[in-house]
């Protein structure tokens, strides 16, 4: 096997408040191996974002990344300076934010902005100039040439999202983290900016870290899938195998609730009773064990992830045994 | 996806290209009366500056004191037969000089310390925040007057005084903004871009709270105005015999009941000129507002 693009070991990040300090990312370990499609996916709260924030290094106080290691090319990110972190923030991890609306600064041109991308990791002014043309038409906006004399509020969200992209991919990172880039945008939109990205990582082979709470965003885009839950990862498996077999009754229920207009049998919109476990809280065992159906009495311990089938999964209940 | 059929779905939500902050400014009631009435002001100042005034504005005629509007003195004498016209003209452009002097210190001074204590987190924030409080608990014209009297008198001590006075509105008004700013998207997108802070600092936040200095300024020069001729109305402003509005209104403060001009023209081009830039910094809050862009 070869050696993983992006490693995180036992990482716990800890909200410290005056109160005490809470764990909200509970000691999560995660490969990524060069040229693969991850997703990771959770509801709002389960620690997904926070992780890829810690790979960033850009967890800010009252957040902290309190233990582990996450190690890109098997070097320690921990152990780099402030100014060599910002050599890898931009140019080998780059990363697509949510709200392309306001992720774009409102006073200057887009092309400006691409330029700025680059020229700040120290190419020269008339190379950034030529690739941030070509960058934009990667991300097919349309006339980069004119498109890039023109700001932001002239842009739809959609145009402003591919803007946002070809900062990221202006140095060609190795590694793309995608955090939820289409919640903003509205469907069709939304399909058009999937499929780019998937274009996009696979003609650079680019490996791309899908972050989302819609299963059925990446269900066509990634090779495996991380589903996470109050800050654990609680199953982790090749695509196919979450949608047709999950092993973690999360998983399950994450699934039924993927709204199916075809299927009648079904309410609309089914969900999940109760809600995920606040930062404060601490649940005995298993963190889905309030919510979950097929609960028994070993759940009250924590159950750590072992392989499964494919993949591996956190859960004392096999799911010959759910009811 | 083809590039045209991208070009074709997206074409329609393009907002309309926004108005330029200037049209918007000529535009408005307040922008049109503030430039009109700063500009009246500020054409007699220039007039002034390269000497041409319609009289020399310090040499005494005895023998013309206390002369009524005529079409010889168009706002009449006063009581050393000086010409009120020119020695208002010459007026205006050393209170101008004071609050130009006075806002450019406290602007350049008030929006670093204002963006530092906003952008670096609490180490800066906290002893800024003290020196600000002390320096905003002091009555501006008492700390003006304390320091024009304790330095030597003249005109860049008065600016000085002003400036110290006026630093912490300019910190207030910057932190606020800078501290929202910092936590937007785009200033988080640049971290992520692996910009550095300082790049951030200069290249992004700067720029952002650019218009709100331009606004403060505009406002703070009419009370740096009006400060500096309440100073010399004092006896602390520009030594005599240049001439001073305020300095003007005070020795013709016994005359008015019998040469009024002597009073109303300092008066009134005080009253012009503060009117003016209070105008103007109005039409500029609303031209640089981009809430505004629908009703400008």
């Amino acid at each position: 096997m070869t050696e993983p693009l992006l490693q995180i070991e036992d990482l716990v990040v800890t909200l410290g408040a005056r109160t005490g300090d809470h764990d909200i990312v509970h000691g999560i370990s995660l490969r990524v191996q060069p040229g693969e499609t991850l997703g990771v996916v959770g509801e709002s709260g389960s620690g997904k974002t926070l992780t890829m924030l810690a790979v960033m290094r850009l967890l800010s106080p009252p957040l902290a990344m309190s233990r582990g290691s996450i190690r890109l090319e098997g070097e320690d990110l921990a152990a780099l300076s402030e100014s060599e972190m910002r050599g890898v923030r931009g140019r080998k991890v780059a990363m697509v934010y949510q709200d392309p609306m306001t992720s774009l600064n409102p006073l200057m041109r887009v092309g400006d902005q691409v330029i700025e991308a680059m020229t700040a990791h120290g190419v020269d002014d008339d190379e950034a100039r030529r690739r941030a043309l070509e960058t934009m038409a990667r991300v097919e906006l349309p006339d980069p040439e004119r498109t890039s004399r023109a700001y932001p509020h002239e842009l739809s969200g959609g145009m402003r999202q591919r803007a946002l992209i070809a900062t990221a991919l202006a140095n060609d990172p190795t590694l793309l983290i995608a955090d939820e880039p289409t919640t903003a945008l509205d469907v069709t939109i939304q399909r058009q900016i999937l499929a780019l990205v998937k274009h996009l990582s696979d003609e650079f082979h680019m490996t791309t870290v899908w972050v989302t709470h819609d299963l059925g965003v990446i269900a066509r885009l990634v090779d495996r899938v991380v589903v996470m839950y109050g800050g654990y990862i609680v199953e982790d498996a090749p695509v196919d195998q979450i949608f047709h077999a999950p092993q973690h009754p999360y998983t399950k229920r994450l699934l039924a609730s993927l709204p199916n207009p075809a299927d009648d049998s079904r309410p609309p919109l089914a969900q999940i009773p109760g809600r995920p476990p606040l930062p404060s809280e601490s649940i005995e065992g298993c963190p889905f064990r309030p919510r979950c159906q097929e609960a028994i009495e070993s759940c009250l311990t924590l159950p750590s992830l072992e392989p499964r089938l494919e993949g591996a999964v956190a859960c004392w209940v096999p799911p010959e045994r759910w009811g | 996806m083809s590039v045209n059929e991208v070009a074709w779905l997206e074409a329609e939500d393009t907002p309309p290209q926004r108005e330029s902050t200037w049209r918007r400014l000529l535009a408005s009631r307040s922008g049109q009366w503030g430039l009109i009435l700063t500009g009246i002001v500020l054409g007699l100042a220039l007039l002034s500056a390269i000497g041409a005034t319609p009289y020399d504005p310090i040499s005494q005629r005895p023998e013309d004191r206390l002369q009524g509007p005529s079409l010889a003195y168009l706002l009449g004498t006063d009581l050393f037969g000086r010409d009120v016209l020119s020695r208002s003209m010459a007026g205006v452009t050393s209170s101008l000089q004071v609050a130009v002097v006075a806002v450019f210190i406290s602007a350049v001074l008030g929006t670093f310390f204002g963006v530092a204590s906003g952008f670096y987190g609490n180490r800066v924030r906290g002893p800024l925040n003290a020196l600000t409080n002390i320096l905003f608990a002091f009555p501006p014209l008492l700390l003006a007057l304390a320091l024009a009297s304790v330095a030597t008198r003249n005109w860049f001590t008065v600016a000085v005084a002003i400036a110290i006075v006026y630093i912490p509105i300019f910190v207030r008004v910057t932190r606020a903004p800078v501290l929202s700013l910092r936590e937007t998207d785009f200033i988080k997108a640049a971290r992520v871009l692996g910009f550095s802070s300082n790049r951030i600092l200069f290249r992004h936040v700067l720029p952002n709270i650019l218009p709100i200095v331009i606004v403060q300024v505009t406002l703070s020069m009419s009370w740096a105005v009006l400060t500096a001729a309440a100073l010399s109305y004092l006896g602390l402003g520009t030594p005599p015999p240049t001439p001073a509005l305020g300095s003007m209104v005070f020795e013709a403060k016994n005359l008015a009941a019998t040469a009024w001009w002597t009073m109303a023209a300092p008066g009134l081009v005080l009253i012009v000129f503060v009117v003016g830039l209070n105008l103007l910094g109005d039409g500029l809050r609303d031209a640089l507002d981009p809430r505004n862009e629908s009703n400008a």
